[in-house]
């Protein structure tokens, strides 16, 4: 992040689409206003949810995996049912 | 493709209404639809397919962009469930509200061989009719959709100006279709019902058209990709026309095949219905179903 921890967060959200029905998204934004987060810091980096995704997300274990595919982040979700081929979307 | 729903009547239809309000409404809808929906023609309506993440049809319906706003309409059976996927699926920092206008707006479908002459005496003077044309006047607005069978114009508006409309329309002589001669007609039309086109594959239905395989993923996009490029429709929807009734279900034709009847209208020794037949018999021309002769036609949309 640059030095910008302490401005900045990493926001996993969920959304709809994907061949599943939702895909996740991350992002680093600044520090959100919105009261409807809930946050946790991983080795000095915080990490926020929103409460819309907290059912969704919940227990979700998030990896960085270098493939011969390439690289990404791998989410894990012990709430979904399924995820399509790509792993980027899950029901 | 045969008509015989050329008489001037309208039907005052149960839909779900949703109006979408916001910057990123486009986004929200375009990401569980089938269809493209993003840049649209200018006041053009886009008819659209929900599906699951199994390909198969969850829902359709039709969108209008009116003034930086989006209406969805959409069936009766599964407005709940298709809203409660659009606001699911809104992520936390995107614009956009969702109004339930069920109460608030109705709509009026039109069956007529001369449509210009009603809409004109309805107010949209000096304009020409397009296919899924949005036509505006005050709180009205007006398109012509296209079937395989024909044409319906639809007139949606604020539900207290619904009398002045129908009064307008039996000024014009039109009447009011009961809910057993709408059947008939949006058969005769090859209108789409869900109770004909839920749970199929859109290439099934004939709405190969309504999925966009250049738009990225959408719920079932796995599926219609697949099918796409190595896919064989082995059943598909078709119309059927015949002398006498029959109950919609599951039967055997005469050589064995199976066929199921979704739906079929019968009016002065005339019937017509929509069925899943294997697409071997709809290539025939014709089957015996339950000791009698129908005709039988793919249907196929824009």
């Amino acid at each position: 992040m640059n030095g910008d921890e302490d401005t900045h967060v990493l926001v996993i959200s969920a959304q709809s689409g994907g061949c599943s029905g939702y895909l996740y998204d991350m992002k680093i934004i600044k520090r959100p206003e919105d009261e409807g987060f809930q946050q946790i810091s991983i080795g000095g980096i915080n990490v926020f949810v929103h409460n819309k995704d907290s059912s969704m997300l919940n227990g979700i274990q998030i990896d960085f995996k270098e493939t011969l595919m390439g690289g990404g982040f791998q989410i894990e979700n012990p709430n979904a049912d399924r995820a399509c081929g790509c792993g980027q979307s899950f029901g | 493709m045969s008509n015989n729903a050329s008489g001037e009547e309208y039907y005052v239809r149960a839909q779900s209404v949703t109006l979408l309000q916001g910057n990123d409404s486009t986004n929200v809808i375009d990401r569980v639809v089938s269809t493209r929906i993003v840049d649209p023609p200018d006041s053009h309506g886009i008819d659209v397919l929900f599906c699951d993440y199994n390909g198969r049809i969850t829902d359709h319906g039709s969108i209008y962009k009116i003034q930086e706003k989006i209406l969805l309409l959409s069936s009766e059976e599964m407005g709940d469930k298709t809203r409660k996927t659009l606001i699911d699926g809104k992520s936390w920092d995107e614009q956009c509200d969702l109004i339930i206008a069920d109460e608030a707006i109705g709509r009026v479908s039109l069956v007529s061989a001369d449509f210009q002459s009603i809409i004109t005496r309805m107010g949209f003077e000096g304009t020409h009719l397009e296919i899924n044309k949005v036509m505006e006047i005050g709180d009205m607005i007006a398109v012509k959709s296209e079937f395989p069978g024909g044409s319906v114009l639809d007139i949606l508006l604020p539900r207290n100006q619904m009398s002045d409309l129908i009064s307008i329309l039996e000024d014009a002589e039109y009447s009011e279709m009961s809910d057993d001669r709408w059947n008939f007609v949006r058969l005769a039309v090859c209108i789409p019902s869900l109770i004909d086109i839920g749970g199929n594959l859109p290439n099934e239905c004939g709405m190969k058209n309504r999925i966009s395989n250049d738009k990225g993923c959408y719920p079932g996009q796995e599926v219609h990709a697949r099918l796409d490029s190595r896919g064989r429709t082995v059943k598909r929807l078709c119309l059927i026309t015949g002398e006498s009734a029959i109950s919609p279900g599951k039967y055997r034709l005469s050589n064995g095949s199976p066929a199921h009847i979704t739906s079929c209208e019968s009016s002065e020794n005339i019937s017509y219905g929509i069925a899943k037949l294997r697409v071997d018999d709809i290539n025939a021309g014709s089957i015996n179903l339950d000791g009698a002769n129908w005709k039988v036609e793919a249907l196929t949309y824009l």
